[in-house]
């Protein structure tokens, strides 16, 4: 019994694949799904999507969004989303210094509350399109 | 009468402009394909996001979010999208004049129309017309565009909660096929929520929420919106290729039928002067 994912963008398929697993970053922590899993509509937070197909694991990067698990159907609905091979790291680590700076200075001023929310989103991304790569 | 010469500087000059219109023609239907790739790319992602906000909504009370509570009177916004360069048709006009009707009267419940024109022909129409324009972008790259676009929409979903304005539309062409844009004006705040056909065949499953179905409708309702301006956006973009290519198609023609008529009034002139010269020589001739 396989699962059948498919991770979609307001762009376009990303991927559509068979997998044995998939663990997906929920908003309350990383769940783990097998096939026939009940039916179940989750908030994710930015991180890793793994799968296991053929044997190789996989990861994607995937940024905010939903997942709809239908017995044997996941559709991930996300704002972002990469595969390895799409990720520019040197881009990511420059983007993550200036942000980790720009959050410092944030963080020293109340008024800037909603800024300093959203640089940490963005040292979230940064952080989690590393690991994808790593 | 139009002597030899001056026809054929005529045809020249006609078939100059026959060539860039060509040109024209094929810029667009290669930026048409694209285009409408994209938004046909799009698609699934829409339609994914409707069926989860149908499946949401469904039982739900109006008054269970603010997005999708009916509010009367007020001011009304309108994302007017339209192109930044003409030679499309009537692509602009023909949407803009649809929302020149959009005013307050006994059939709508707002007082007040307010347009955010996105592309320069939209701002160009209601600035003549003085039309109540709050905000106008132009002269953007489409990416660009949609950054913008995303960004402008968060701001209003903002103020929209905080009760600063009580209806959002968005105008722009709906790309059918190559010939045919449907200029639409759709509601887009309050989120009517969407008839899922699927819904409809009974393929109603239930689902758990995690965390919790007001949680995930708190954080879908405005990605839903942005995504329908998004879309709204990308089909704007492959009408305005289609609208072109099919103008600047009509007009290689045109220049085409004006060349033949050209030719043969070339012609007669041609035989004219021929025959008007015998006549001089024969009967210059027949004088001696």
């Amino acid at each position: 019994m396989t699962l059948n994912l498919e991770i979609v963008t307001p762009q376009r398929i990303l991927l559509a694949t068979e997998a044995e697993y998939v663990t997906i970053p929920g908003e309350i922590g990383e769940l783990g799904i097998l096939p026939g899993h009940i039916p179940l509509l989750t908030n994710l937070q930015s991180g890793i999507l793994s799968y296991k197909s053929g044997g190789t694991e996989e990861m994607v990067a995937v940024h905010s969004g939903y997942a709809e698990i239908c017995r044997d159907k996941i559709t991930i609905l996300a704002k972002i989303a990469e595969l390895k091979d799409d990720i520019d790291l040197e881009r990511s680590k420059t983007a993550l210094q200036a942000a980790e700076k720009e959050l410092e200075e944030a963080l020293k001023d109340v008024d800037q509350l909603e800024k300093a929310g959203e640089l940490q989103q963005k040292i979230k991304r940064a952080l989690t399109r590393q690991q994808v790569v790593a | 009468m139009a002597t030899l010469k001056d026809i054929k500087l005529r045809m020249v000059s006609i078939e100059n402009t026959q060539q860039i219109t060509k040109a024209m023609k094929m810029v667009a239907a290669s930026k048409m394909r694209k285009a409408e790739e994209n938004a046909s790319q799009s698609r699934p992602y829409a339609e994914k996001l409707k069926s989860i906000v149908s499946n949401l909504s469904n039982g739900l009370d109006q008054s269970a979010h603010p997005l999708l509570t009916q509010r009367e009177g007020g001011k009304a916004v309108v994302l007017l999208i339209t192109t930044d360069r003409g030679l499309c048709g009537g692509l602009n006009v023909n949407l803009c004049k649809q929302l020149h009707k959009l005013v307050p009267d006994e059939s709508n419940n707002f007082d007040l129309v307010e347009i955010v024109a996105f592309g320069k022909k939209g701002n160009e129409f209601f600035s003549h017309r003085g039309g109540n324009i709050a905000e106008s972008y132009r002269d953007m790259k489409e990416a660009q565009y949609a950054e913008v676009l995303g960004k402008t929409v968060q701001e209003l979903i903002k103020k929209y909660m905080k009760g600063e304005f009580n209806h959002l539309f968005i105008a722009y062409n709906q790309f059918k096929n190559v010939v045919t844009q449907i200029p639409t004006i759709q509601q887009v705040l309050p989120i009517e929520p969407p008839d899922d056909e699927d819904a409809a065949a009974g393929e109603q499953t239930e689902f758990i929420f995690e965390p919790s179905g007001a949680g995930i409708l708190n954080a879908i309702l405005p990605q839903y919106v942005e995504n329908l301006t998004f879309t709204a956006l990308l089909n704007n973009i492959a009408s305005e290729h289609a609208a072109r290519m099919t103008a600047m198609d009509a007009a290689t023609n045109n220049a085409g039928d004006m060349l033949s008529a050209l030719q043969i009034q070339y012609n007669r002139a041609r035989q004219a002067a021929i025959t008007s010269e015998l006549i001089e020589i024969i009967s210059g001739a027949e004088a001696i």
